[in-house]
Parts: C-alpha cells; sequence; structure tokens
C-alpha cells in the first residue's frame, strides 16, 4: 500500500465511540434515527428469524407424526425415554395420560429430530 | 424499550446492533468522502451500504446471505467494515474492472491498497499531489498534525507517535487524528469540486 492508502486507511478508524459520534454529527447525521434504524433492522431479522424457526418446527413435528402413523404399534413414551436424557425421560413416564399429539408438542427440534431419525431406522 | 432477551445470530443483542450501525454509518460515510475525489458516488448514502450489509449477513436466510465465520474473523464489525468496503467497491468501481477481473478479485479489492497502483484512478489525480496537497494543509493549519502525519508515513506506531511528540498518553494521538480526518476531507472534497 503507498502512503496516501496507508494515511487514509489510518484516518478511518475511529478510537472511540464519543470520535465517532462527534464524526457523525459533523457530517449531518442525526444519531437518534440511526439508532431507530439500526433497531427497526434488528426486529425484522429477529422476526423472520422466529417465523422461520417456528416454520422449522412445524415441519418437523409434521413429520415425526407422519412416521409415528406409520408405525403399526408406536409406544411414543418408551421411545422418547430411551432417547432423551434421563431427567426428560423421568418426567415423561409420569405423563401417563398426555397423548402422543400433546407429547410431540412438548419436544424440542433437537429432540423431535432424534426422535425422527430413530423412527426412520 | 430494547429486548434484552432477543438475540440474533451468535447473540447479538438490538444495543450491539445499534452501536454496530453507528459504526458502519461512520466507516461508509468516510469511505463515500474519499472515493467522491475520484468517482461520482451518484447520490448512495452510507445508510444505504450498512443497512444492506447487516441484513445479508444477520439474515442468515437471505438470498444475498454474506456468511461471517467466527473463527475466520472474530471481530464481526472488522467482518462488516470490509464487506462495506468490498460493497461500496463493487458499486462505484466495477465497471471499470468488469473486463479484467473477476468475481473473487472483485470482493478481494481494497481501494486503498489500489492507490498508486490502479492507472484508472491515477490518470485523474496524481496520489503524491494530493499528499502533497493535504500536508501543506496541515501545515498551515498545525505544524504538530503535519508532524504526527509523517510519522505515520514513516510507518510509527501510535505509541512510538506519542513518545516522539511527548505526548502523556496516546489518546493524544487519536484526538490528533480526528483532526487529520475533517482536514484530509475537506482537501479532498476541495479537490473533488475542483474536478467538477
Amino acid at each position: 500500500m503507498n502512503e496516501l492508502g496507508r494515511i487514509l486507511k489510518w484516518i478511518g478508524d475511529f478510537e472511540s465511540k464519543e470520535s465517532r459520534d462527534q464524526y457523525l454529527k459533523n457530517k449531518g447525521h442525526d444519531l437518534e434515527k440511526l439508532d431507530i434504524t439500526a433497531s427497526n433492522i434488528f426486529d425484522k431479522i429477529n422476526a423472520k428469524s422466529k417465523l422461520n424457526k417456528a416454520q422449522k418446527s412445524k415441519e418437523l413435528f409434521q413429520k415425526a407424526k407422519d412416521l409415528l402413523a406409520k408405525k403399526e404399534t408406536p409406544d411414543l413414551t418408551a421411545l422418547l425415554s430411551s432417547k432423551m436424557s434421563r431427567q426428560f425421560a423421568y418426567q415423561f413416564s409420569k405423563l401417563e395420560k398426555v397423548n402422543d399429539h400433546d407429547m410431540l408438542s412438548m419436544l424440542e427440534d433437537e429432540q423431535l429430530l432424534r426422535l425422527i431419525e430413530e423412527l426412520e431406522d | 424499550m430494547t429486548d434484552k432477551g432477543d438475540t440474533i445470530l451468535d447473540g447479538i443483542t438490538k444495543e450491539n446492533l445499534i452501536e454496530i450501525y453507528r459504526d458502519l454509518v461512520a466507516y461508509a460515510d468516510y469511505l463515500l468522502s474519499i472515493y467522491g475525489v475520484w468517482y461520482d458516488t451518484q447520490g448512495i448514502n452510507a445508510h444505504d451500504f450498512a443497512s444492506s450489509v447487516i441484513m445479508k449477513v444477520l439474515d442468515v436466510d437471505s438470498d444475498d446471505h454474506r456468511k461471517w465465520n467466527p473463527s475466520k474473523n472474530p471481530d464481526i464489525v472488522r467482518f462488516f467494515k470490509g464487506c462495506i468496503s468490498s460493497e461500496i467497491s463493487n458499486h462505484l468501481v466495477s465497471k471499470r474492472f468488469q473486463t479484467t477481473a473477476d468475481n473473487t478479485l472483485k470482493l478481494d479489492y481494497d481501494f486503498f491498497d489500489s492507490l498508486g497502483k490502479d492507472n484508472t484512478i491515477t490518470e485523474q489525480f496524481d496520489t503524491a499531489i494530493i499528499q502533497e496537497q493535504l500536508l501543506n494543509t496541515l501545515i498551515e493549519e498545525n505544524e504538530e498534525l503535519a508532524e504526527i502525519l509523517l510519522y505515520l508515513v514513516d510507518e510509527y506506531s501510535i505509541e512510538e507517535i506519542a513518545e516522539l511528540m511527548d505526548y502523556e498518553s496516546t489518546r493524544k494521538v487519536y484526538y490528533a487524528r480526528d483532526k487529520i480526518r475533517n482536514i484530509t476531507i475537506q482537501v479532498l472534497n476541495k479537490l473533488g469540486k475542483e474536478k467538477i
């Protein structure tokens, strides 16, 4: 890099937030508006991410449900007890009156995935 | 007011993103000020670049998602700045390089690195002349700033410059940098106007 390039790169850094904010103000930027824009971007990405996650969870739930329906006499409690953590298995063993649908809806995505793998074997 | 419980991509909170956004708008604004000497920035503003890059990196489901690899680039702000630099270069400069550069080269294109090497840039303004004008302006304004700039050109570190200038701390060098930045932008803006 030549000298001018090095100078321009060096002065493009801001040592402190105060220095950066002063620069922004000098250049006519409204800090409050910038923060609102950033906040809106965050909300937009966050909402989209939650929506995608919910969509994926729904798909996993449906897939597990379909696979269970194909099994002749699926014992979901036994399956879950063998595949989940001890604590989780204990909780399920206490939930005798919970139907399969409700039991599936209590599972996290990771647990649903493990169950699907088990059912697909 | 903020959703402290919510995070996006590796734990970035709303507070983090607000700070990052200010960093990126400042950086994009600075880059556009520099580019303005050589290129018509077509009225594009720093907000557009900052918003666009954040969406591309943080929205992992977007079609033009840019993947951030924390093990390769631990500092996400530095990574964002690299993306902004390449976005602005691509937007303003790519037309000149379309026939000669492949996509990888475009993404890796470093504008600062190209100063003095690239004929398409230097044919408009000789970088040595710009540097000389900058130095002369600094001498007129404040000789101490010019002295700091010369130490920088000689590749002294911030700590070494503070010592050579007999400053108590490096903070004063950083403070001088803020002043040099303002003066540099003024000099470059003047050159840009002369070009028109």
